[in-house]
């Protein structure tokens, strides 16, 4: 018989001296830490885990992860996009696109086997997912695919073009102009932020070239009403909105060509914003000024340095941002640049390298209206499934999760009219 | 009063568990506001926020959207686990685990694998697993405590805790490994 010992696992305990009790109760777990042996990491700290979440200081299997409904136009168009917006009129709309177009879940809500119906719009590029943003109770979109457009609830379908090249979709037979359309799309002191843009050059009513500027944030001019007279896309085009500055000196762009990356993707914090580039970050100041309403200020211009290299991780959620650049997963604060991924940075860092298709992240604040979860979920999808990594804002750890048989794009939180969750069929197999 | 069922699965909110509150704006279980619904060219006033989680099939490209549920902790298709550090108890001195403690809250009916892994003398890996059920349907949030006993021997035994899917729903407060360690000098 040799000598006893017990061990336990708790919060309350992992703080305690050997024989005594702790002095500090309630320490968040750990969370995984593959960054040093498995003997001589933390008790609070797990060298691996598997679809368990760390949840008020009790670890508890993570939530089911089930189908909740079919995509739009069938299942085999790949979902672009997915968001919800609050029209003028106070509505909650949740719109889906794909390359055909845009969907809307009908009703807000679950209400048949085929909940998604075709409300119009351009086709889109099928290679990108598209960035959206609501700006004034209107929902803008693009993804490089020529056009921009535009849907503000009301109306039967979304406006393109004509929302800021002054012609209305489908262009006409006739039409010799410019329509832009990016990869980013962001607002700032009331600009329209495009940035990687496409923009399209029409002669005779065709496309006569496409020329593709990696670097190029372009803006447009403030102070256009969407819907003038109760006519939603009446005051648009050259007489109210437009990227272009030789119609309006208050719109405008910039090339960044003194550094040799190209954007990855914006994001706005407070009075600013933040550009960013495979290898470093650039911020974006509103000015004041009508004419140059930007400034613009490289954090670090160097040939290599902290930038995002996967656009879809990029994700905010008021003043919390997250992004994954080629060393670490970082958090962005008003002012502040910080690593997060710890003890669980290699373990992230070699999934990323076994990604099939572009990883993508998103902050969920809740997964109900009153359940709050505040992390960072960043999906990595691999050949036989999609591994997760979930960041606690609360403990500063990290969960890694693995949801078997799907490809994960990129995930919303989107506002719904809709109680299915309650019922007997709200999880099914998927 | 009431006890407070902590995060248990109720949805919406006063909809049963004593769950605490009302849906927001509709004052304590009460009904949805009734600023809402209106309508407006197929969208609909909004009472519950879901992550939209689009998935696509790795086989075969079938395109769908998930969601993360919020009022289950039972995933049907995929297993769960979670191994604590491999203990020195003391270092390179030979331990013997005989028991296995766990306080758990039942939050629903649930088996519970725990696993015991060490390296014998020989380099070996020894190990021992034992399976019970926790929890019942009441899923009334009470603390329990369940014992698995089962013997392992061998240097830095190392406790994983793990469910199958559709195992059930698990939340656990504390575990405990027990046993004795030599303590001959080397």
């Amino acid at each position: 018989m040799g000598k006893p010992f017990e061990i336990h696992y708790s919060p309350a305990d992992w703080d305690a001296p050997p024989g005594g009790v702790a002095t500090q109760w309630s320490t968040p777990y750990g969370g995984l830490n593959v960054q040093a042996p498995e003997n001589l990491i933390g008790p609070a700290y797990t060298p691996a885990m598997n679809n368990f979440m760390f949840r008020n200081s009790e670890l508890r299997s993570r939530p089911a992860f089930a189908r909740y409904l079919g995509g739009p136009g069938g299942q085999n168009q790949a979902i672009l996009g997915l968001g919800s917006f609050l029209s003028k009129n106070l509505i909650w709309h949740t719109i889906a696109l794909t390359s055909n177009g845009a969907w809307q879940l009908a009703n807000n809500a679950l209400t048949n086997s085929a909940p998604w119906q075709p409300i119009g719009g351009p086709f889109l590029a099928s290679g990108n997912l598209a960035a959206i943003r609501t700006f004034q109770n209107v929902l803008y979109y693009t993804n490089g695919s020529g056009h921009l457009s535009a849907w503000d609830g009301a109306a039967q379908t979304p406006i393109s073009d004509v929302a800021f090249s002054g012609v209305t979709y489908p262009l006409p037979t006739n039409y010799a102009g410019t329509t832009y359309s990016s990869l980013f799309l962001s607002e700032l002191d009331s600009h329209i932020l495009m940035a990687y843009t496409y923009e399209a050059a029409y002669t005779n009513g065709f496309p006569s070239s496409t020329a593709v500027y990696p670097q190029r944030i372009r803006w447009s001019n403030i102070g256009f009403n969407p819907s003038l007279n109760g006519v939603f896309g009446a005051n648009l085009g050259t007489a109210g909105a437009t990227f272009d500055p030789t119609i309006n000196i208050n719109a405008g762009f910039a090339d960044m060509l003194d550094v040799n990356d190209v954007i990855t993707g914006i994001m706005t914090l407070g009075r600013m914003g933040y550009i960013f580039r495979q290898q470093g970050i650039t911020e974006i100041d509103p000015t004041g000024n009508g004419s140059a309403p930007f400034d613009f200020n490289h954090l670090w211009a160097s040939e290599h340095g902290i930038g995002n290299v996967y656009p879809l991780t990029i994700d905010q959620y008021g003043s919390y941002g997250m992004f994954v650049a080629t060393n670490n997963v970082y958090q962005v604060t008003p002012g502040n640049v910080s690593p997060v991924g710890a003890g669980t940075r290699d373990a992230i860092m070699l999934d990323l390298s076994f990604a099939v298709n572009p990883p993508t992240g998103v902050i969920v604040p809740n997964y109900s209206v009153y359940r709050v979860y505040m992390t960072y979920q960043l999906f990595i999808p691999q050949s036989n499934g999609t591994r997760v990594y979930v960041y606690s804002f609360d403990d500063n750890n990290w969960a890694s999760w693995f949801l078997t048989g799907v490809s994960v794009g990129k995930p919303v939180g989107c506002w719904i009219g809709d109680t299915i969750l309650n019922s007997a069929n709200a999880v099914v197999t998927r | 009063m009431t006890q407070l069922v902590r995060d248990l699965p109720t949805y919406p909110p006063g909809g049963g568990g004593g769950g605490g509150g009302g849906k927001p704006g509709g004052g304590s279980g009460g009904t949805v506001s009734t600023f809402v619904p209106f309508s407006e060219n197929g969208g609909f006033a909004a009472t519950a926020f879901v992550m939209f989680v689009p998935v696509q099939a790795s086989t075969g490209g079938g395109g769908y959207i998930s969601t993360f549920s919020p009022v289950s902790y039972d995933d049907a298709n995929d297993a769960s686990s979670y191994s604590y550090r491999q203990e020195d108890i003391i270092p390179n001195r030979v331990p013997t685990v005989r028991r296995i403690a766990i306080t758990y809250r039942n939050i629903g009916l649930a088996t519970l694998t725990v696993t015991v892994t060490a390296i014998n003398d020989a380099g070996a890996t020894v190990s021992a697993a034992q399976t019970q059920q926790i929890g019942d349907t009441t899923a009334d949030s009470t603390l329990r405590t369940i014992f698995y006993d089962l013997v392992v021997t061998g240097f830095r035994p190392q406790l994983t805790i793990s469910r199958a899917a559709s195992g059930g729903p698990i939340s656990i407060i504390r575990a405990s490994m027990i046993g004795e360690v030599e303590d001959v000098s080397l």
